[in-house]
């Protein structure tokens, strides 16, 4: 008799299991975009130090992405071009795609260590602030 | 000699027969995704994939508009 009950608790605590939804961000939904901080600073109550300090890490952050974005750009169109020839070279093509890549990589963590560094920014409060503001 | 069902038996097994008609509803009402034949990759989101979308991404891509048109001044003013 008692086996039989765990087992159904045990069926029934692996239920929502199986309904996770995929697809979510999970790393996206630990940090805050600039631009929803600055949309809601007054309603966060953001001092003036950490405005000047979260504008000048954002445009710190903003030539980087300017720059990788053109070379992104520059070398995807030199593997679309590989792409186009008939047969393939499968390895010229996997040496572009590593460069492609490699570029993604870099515009990806400074991208990351921006997010990081705002979110040291805030207060704790503004961060569960933030938080609800983005489950609205 | 048979022996009868014992009242903690026969709880037991309408407790199990309950169990099993709630669980038989449930995997018939929750509607069921038709498994994909194949995996297909392009539907697979990588977990830092939000990290390209970059803040000021959407400014590259549009030209600022004027709210109205630029009344042209050199036509009025014959």
């Amino acid at each position: 008799m008692k086996k039989l009950v765990l087992s159904i608790w045990i069926s029934i605590a692996a239920l929502p299991m199986s309904a996770q939804q995929p697809g979510e961000d999970p790393i996206a939904q630990q940090l805050f975009p600039p631009d929803l901080i600055m949309a809601h600073q007054d309603e966060l109550g953001l001092q003036e130090k950490q405005r000047a300090a979260i504008k000048s890490e954002v445009l710190k952050a903003q030539p980087k992405f300017l720059e990788a974005q053109w070379e992104v750009g520059d070398e995807s169109q030199k593997m679309i071009a590989l792409l186009r020839a008939t047969p393939i070279d499968e390895a010229k093509v996997l040496e572009q795609a590593d460069r492609v890549m490699a570029l993604e990589r870099d515009v990806k963590r400074t991208h990351l260590g921006l997010l990081i560094r705002l979110k040291n920014l805030l207060t704790p409060e503004q961060i569960k602030r933030l938080e609800q503001i983005r489950r609205k | 000699m048979q022996r009868g069902v014992t009242p903690r038996r026969r709880y037991a097994l309408v407790f199990a027969g309950l169990f099993l008609a709630a669980v038989t509803s449930v995997l018939l009402l929750v509607p069921r995704r038709e498994p994909a034949l194949v995996a297909i990759p392009a539907q697979w989101r990588g977990p830092t994939d939000f990290l390209l979308q970059t803040p000021g991404n959407d400014l590259l891509r549009s030209v600022p508009q004027l709210a109205a048109p630029i009344p042209d001044y050199a036509q009025k003013g014959r």
